[in-house]
């Protein structure tokens, strides 16, 4: 800064005194060429000119002191001079006239004054000339003009006296831009234009002493620059017009102008100062707000208050305590997450993984891979990146090369990986299970064993129990059908069907049985291979026996009439058009797909009524009646089109409704209230309208290979259905084509799936023993509400058998009462 | 707290008693409050109470004891714990005559399930499975057989030393007569008995019979109850099967031929029940009338209802519902309480002049079905109890454990016990089920 001012100084310097400049530059050039020359004389010049200073000193006391004509004297005798110059080294006039006049500071002030002086002498007008006729100025020469009159001849007018540079008078150091530091060692700071020494201004002794030095460095004097006058070798100042100067053509610079005399800082008066006056000020009354709480300072404090209280801000008293409490100890090993974080959404680096054991400078021993096993080492480093490596002591590890490299490849991944913030649900997982009631508050329902049907020599295949809820019907692989009494286990009926060491047995089991749900026959049906038998066993009285009997006698004349007449339609609309292909193709009248049989004397002693025999050679896996108790469906899955049989038992009469295979047809149930059938194939359930002949839903289950399904007996709507790859679906038909909930409790197939009849409660049964209890609420009357399915209780009692468990199992009537039936020979009842 | 001093607590108890045996009657020199450790139990006390009555007392007796009509079956120390009283009460012991555990007598073999069973005298009647009514002697011979039932007898009954009443699952009651027992007891043969009268009416299994005052109360499964005289006479005839109106078209093929068979009992005289009482939703499980007013009967159903039934007027008059099927019922009369045995294990105690209130207690104990119930025949509080879980339970009404348990003798498995009386003639109680045997586990010590 200093510098720079100084330079703007020069400048300004120069901007003044800009042709001066040049001369000046003009004659250091030349005293430069005037030193070469006359290098010899040097040290006779400077002595020659230590005296003339010291001669001219003398003069100049005198010379301020006399009168104006000693002053012309001088300049005669500067003109002598100046001539003696000429003649001596025949340089240029002014240069010589220089040479006389090298002065200190303040003899070149006196001077200048005194030439001003001269000089405002010299420019007196003409008139007073001519007033002053006799008056002979100094150096006009008085002539006369060839008339005779007065002649002045004025002398010639020297450029250098006609200047008001003051620094004109000054000698001039010509070392031009040689530092002046240079000459720090020597006595004198530089050559005048007459290559005469300057001296250095004299310092530490008398004048300047080191007081001076002192006090000039404390009390700086006005115009101060700081800087050292090349020319004289003292303090450069600037005088108080100069900085005026400076200051107006900054001010002139910036675009200001001032008035002369004008204050340009003036003082601050501080009127409004915290000292009371006796007189107010203003004249304004204070206003209301000064009186009143400020709401939006109070509203601020509360801010700070609630952040008070809620612990964002602490108080010194609360740091006080923590620091006291010892938290003032920064925690260096531990995981200081929240470090750094200010930010929401400033994510923190994934932490490195710490150093493992092998990444010790002393790993354990066993961390080490000898040298001999090379392959081992190699896949280690190859894996890794390095080998475990073991130093005596830390200050032998050696710098790791990689160093920069990884540090480099770290940032890398900081700065180029995205990370996100993934914000991981804090939900306890128990609260994501659906609530569901207690089964306590769901009871009755069946939780133990309280009867065991024994007698059964094998599988017991398929049971029913009779609509009156009296008499269970049990049917076996050992070839017996059995009904018992449900409270006490006993067996009352009993019918051999079949007799395995029989020669003429040919495999066929019996796979189900199923009571007529009219209550007044007691009618049983049993499906023995392909064979469908109704029998009437003896448990119920004469009058009920009878009227059932009645029933299946009274078809007989239906059955001769109606097989001539619907021999042809037998097979059902559907099948029409097969049936006639059928016709054309084997030429022949289509044979009935069943014929109703009146019982041999056989038969009869096994109390049957009537055997249908299924024409195809395929045995009848379920049965269904419709709840009226007049149609019966049978299903033999692999008869293709025939597969579903309905048997009408008023009328001894047989139809195949299903023109086309669908597959291999797993059950058919009857609607509960609804003029409707429902068929499962393996994977699919159609429902179909009965008297439309059309389908109304298919439902895509889901599962491979169903097993059983059954019709909700109060809400239709609703089916349930099982399949051997474990599942339990439940499908609402309103819901769409897709389960409304796939429900995996069994660990092996299910084989049974059963409704209750009029409590809320279902059940399934499959091969790992296992039978479950449901409860389901349809909501009835809340449309909007999903059906709720509890699981209740699992029932263990069954053996598993040659991997099969419980085959059939069927609700009491009216009880929460269950039976089940399995490959252990027995039947079981579960009451609650 | 020491040992030491654990004995040295006492408690101020005085012993007496409600029963009218001069024998154990405290002396009015020994009637006083005594102090007796508190950790006393019911041995404890009972040696004191022997000590007591030595004048008395020949041999000593055990004792139990109730404090408040409830059984002591803890220390004393235990009781005050257990019902928060301080040590420092009077604590007033009644004793009673302790029952002892039921000793094993003897058993009768049948050869096929016993459903039923009926006292009187020395006689032990039983239905069983195979259709059959037998009596038999103390010595386990059968006195005689009563055959004619086409299915497993379910319920028989004395009427008096000469008639005997049975149910069965062909849906009929028989009113049998016995024969001169002079006759019998020469012939080693057992000797068959003859039936009175067929009775008819029921559409389902006739399960339970009661008799009281000339009048038969069955309960069958077609949920209906019928009242029968106990004299044929009284009832209305009904026409044999062959004089029915039965055309040869309505009868299928078979049934004419079934008929020929029945014929055989065509010559028996048959008879309608006097009345039907219908009322039940479910099949009935027991009929009891009541013992001090015969108009009265009491009978439980699988709908999971006790119906108060008024014989005069033959209507049902209350009906109490409870949450569980029951199978068995039972009278206290003296405490005016009922008991009925439940499908859900237990055996409830209701009162039936109350309304409001269901269920007074629930005797738990039985691990299956309660099939049958009888009383002491003298003690009022007691009664025992057979379930299907093979075992018969002995209860007093005062605790809601069983007091004693009575298990099957002679049977591996399979042994569902149906039926249980309590002989007062021969001190015992006598069970019979699937296991075939009639089984006597003698209950001196109780009496």
């Amino acid at each position: 800064m200093v510098s720079f001012k100084s330079k703007k100084i020069s400048n300004l310097f120069k901007g003044k005194s800009g042709k001066n400049d040049v001369e000046a530059s003009k004659s250091k050039k030349r005293s430069i060429d005037d030193i070469e020359q006359e290098n010899d004389d040097l040290d006779e010049m400077e002595l020659k000119g230590m005296i003339d200073v010291a001669d001219s000193e003398e003069e100049e006391v005198v010379n301020s002191e006399g009168d104006d004509e000693e002053v012309v004297d001088e300049f005669k005798d500067i003109d002598e001079a100046e001539e003696q110059s000429v003649q001596e080294s025949g340089t240029d006039v002014s240069s010589i006239a220089e040479e006389d006049e090298i002065k200190t500071g303040d003899e070149q002030e006196s001077e200048s004054d005194v030439s001003s002086l001269d000089s405002s002498n010299m420019y007196t007008p003409a008139t007073s000339i001519d007033e002053n006729k006799d008056k002979v100025e100094p150096g006009v020469t008085k002539t006369s003009y060839s008339d005779g009159s007065l002649r002045l001849i004025k002398p010639e007018v020297d450029p250098v006296y006609e200047s008001d540079d003051s620094d004109f008078f000054q000698p001039k150091n010509t070392i031009g831009n040689i530092p002046i530091e240079v000459y720090d060692e020597m006595p004198h700071i530089g050559y005048d234009i007459n290559g005469k020494r300057i001296m250095r201004p004299v310092k530490g002794k008398g004048g300047q002493s080191a007081i001076d030095k002192l006090l000039e460095s404390i009390d700086l004097p006005a115009g101060w620059t700081g800087l050292v006058d090349k020319d004289t070798g003292g303090s450069l100042n600037l005088s108080t017009e100069e900085l005026e100067l400076i200051k107006k053509v900054e001010m002139a610079a910036k675009g200001e102008v001032m008035d002369e005399g004008e204050n340009e800082y003036p003082d601050y008066v501080d009127w409004f100062s915290r000292h009371q006056e006796v007189m107010p000020l203003q004249a304004v009354p204070e206003p209301k707000r000064r009186f009143v709480p400020s709401k939006h300072e109070a509203v601020r404090v509360m801010k700070i208050v609630r952040a008070i209280r809620e612990g964002r801000i602490t108080t010194g008293k609360k740091v006080r305590e923590e620091l006291e409490s010892g938290k003032k100890n920064y925690d260096l090993w531990g995981d200081n997450i929240d470090e750094g974080i200010d930010h929401i959404m400033q994510l923190r680096a994934p932490k490195l993984p710490p150093p493992t054991n092998e990444e010790s400078y002393n790993p354990p021993e066993e961390y080490l891979i000898p040298d001999e096993n090379k392959e081992e080492q190699e896949e280690f480093k190859a894996t890794h990146g390095f080998l475990p490596t073991k130093f005596a002591a830390l200050r032998k590890v050696p710098g790791y090369a990689n160093t920069v490299r990884e540090k480099f490849e770290r940032s890398l991944d900081l700065y180029l990986a995205p990370r996100v913030r993934k914000n991981k649900i804090q939900i306890d997982p128990e609260s994501l299970i659906p609530e569901l009631p207690s089964p306590q508050d769901l009871r009755p329902f069946p939780i133990m064993t309280s009867n065991i049907f024994k007698g059964h020599s094998d599988k017991v295949r398929c049971l029913d129990i009779d609509p009156t809820g009296e008499w269970l019907a049990t049917g076996s692989d050992d070839g017996t059908v059995r009904v018992w009494e449900i409270l006490t286990g006993r067996e009352v009926y009993k019918v051999q069907l079949f007799d395995r060491s029989d020669e003429d047995y040919d495999d066929s089991k019996i796979e189900a049985v199923a009571w007529n749900p009219d209550d007044s026959t007691g009618i049983l049906a049993i499906a023995l291979g392909e064979q469908l038998l109704l029998i009437v066993p003896p448990v119920f009285g004469f009058e009920k026996e009878n009227n059932g009997k009645l029933k299946i006698e009274n078809g007989f004349g239906f059955s001769t009439f109606g097989n001539k007449t619907q021999s042809s339609g037998v097979a059902g609309v559907d099948s029409d058009n097969e049936d006639a292909n059928d016709q054309a193709a084997t030429g022949k009248k289509k044979a009935p797909v069943a014929s109703w049989n009146k019982p041999t004397v056989a038969q009869q002693e096994k109390d049957i009524q009537i055997s249908i025999n299924c024409h195809k050679q395929d045995s009848i896996k379920k049965i269904d009646w419709h709840k009226k108790g007049d149609y019966l469906v049978t299903v033999q899955p692999n008869s293709g089109s025939t597969a579903i049989l309905i048997h009408q038992l008023s009328k001894h009469m047989t139809q195949s409704p299903f023109g086309k295979s669908k597959g291999i047809i797993m059950d058919c149930k009857f609607h509960p209230f609804k003029p409707q059938i429902a068929i499962a194939t393996q994977r699919v359930i159609r429902v179909y309208d009965l008297q439309e002949q059309a389908l109304i839903k298919k439902l895509l289950t889901g599962a491979k290979w169903l097993s059983a399904i059954q019709f909700h007996p109060r809400g239709g709507d609703h089916i349930i259905a099982t399949s051997f790859d474990k599942k339990l679906l439940w499908h609402d038909l309103d819901l769409g084509n897709l389960p409304y909930k796939t429900l995996r409790y069994h660990t092996k197939a299910i084989r049974q799936a059963g409704f209750h009849r009029s409590l809320p409660l279902f059940a399934t049964c499959g091969d790992d023993g296992m039978i479950h209890i449901f409860h389901n609420n349809l909501y009835m009357n809340d449309l909007l509400k999903n059906v709720l399915i509890v699981p209740l209780k699992k029932l263990k009692g069954h053996k598993v058998t040659h991997n099969v468990g419980v085959l059939d199992l069927c609700w009491h009537p009216k009880q929460p009462w269950l039976f089940s039936c399995g490959a252990d020979g027995t039947a079981r009842l579960w009451t609650a | 707290m020491s040992e030491q001093e654990d004995k040295l607590r006492q408690v101020k108890i005085k012993f007496f008693t409600s029963s009218e045996d001069e024998t154990i009657q405290l002396s009015s020199s020994s009637d006083q409050a005594l102090f007796v450790p508190e950790n006393l139990k019911r041995y404890g006390l009972s040696e004191i109470l022997n000590h007591l009555l030595k004048d008395n007392l020949t041999s000593p007796v055990p004792f139990d004891f109730l404090i408040n009509g409830e059984i002591l079956r803890t220390s004393l120390r235990d009781y005050l714990i257990s019902k928060g009283l301080s040590s420092e009460i009077l604590l007033n012991l009644e004793y009673k005559k302790a029952v002892l555990p039921p000793s094993y007598l003897n058993s009768f073999n049948n050869d096929d399930w016993i459903s039923s069973l009926d006292l009187q005298n020395q006689n032990v009647l039983s239905g069983s499975y195979d259709g059959i009514v037998r009596t038999w002697d103390m010595s386990g011979n059968i006195k005689k057989q009563y055959q004619g039932h086409h299915g497993a007898i379910k319920a028989v009954k004395y009427i008096s030393d000469t008639r005997i009443v049975s149910g069965s699952l062909d849906r009929t009651l028989r009113l049998w007569k016995t024969a001169a027992e002079s006759e019998s007891l020469e012939d080693d043969n057992t000797e068959e008995g003859k039936t009175l009268a067929i009775l008819e009416g029921h559409d389902a299994a006739v399960v339970s019979i009661d008799v009281q005052d000339n009048r038969i109360l069955s309960a069958s499964h077609d949920n209906s109850i019928g009242i029968w005289s106990t004299n044929y006479k009284e009832m209305n005839i009904v026409d044999s099967l062959s004089k029915q109106n039965f055309g040869e078209a309505k009868g299928s093929t078979q049934t004419q031929k079934r008929r020929k068979m029945a014929d055989k009992d065509g010559s028996t005289r048959r008879r309608a029940p006097l009345a039907l009482l219908e009322s039940h939703t479910a099949p009935v499980e027991d009929i009891i009338f009541d013992r001090n007013d015969s108009s009265v009967a009491y009978s439980v159903s699988q709908d999971h209802t006790i119906k108060t039934w008024d014989l005069v007027t033959n209507r049902c008059i209350d009906t109490k519902t409870t949450s569980y099927s029951l199978m068995s019922i039972l009278q206290l009369p003296e405490l005016n309480l009922l008991a009925c045995g439940s499908s859900v294990r237990h055996i409830t105690l209701h009162d039936p002049r109350t309304t409001s209130k269901i269920t007074n207690e629930q005797l738990n104990g039985h691990k299956n079905f309660v099939v049958s119930l009888d009383r002491h025949p003298t003690n009022p509080n007691m009664f025992v109890s057979a379930s299907h879980d093979s075992t018969c339970k002995i209860w007093d009404v005062r605790s809601n454990k069983p007091l004693y348990t009575i298990t099957r003798e002679n049977s591996v498995e399979d042994n569902k016990v149906f039926a249980v009386k309590w002989s007062e003639s021969i001190n015992a109680v006598v069970s019979a089920g699937e296991d075939k045997q009639i089984q006597f586990n003698k209950t001196e010590n109780i009496i």
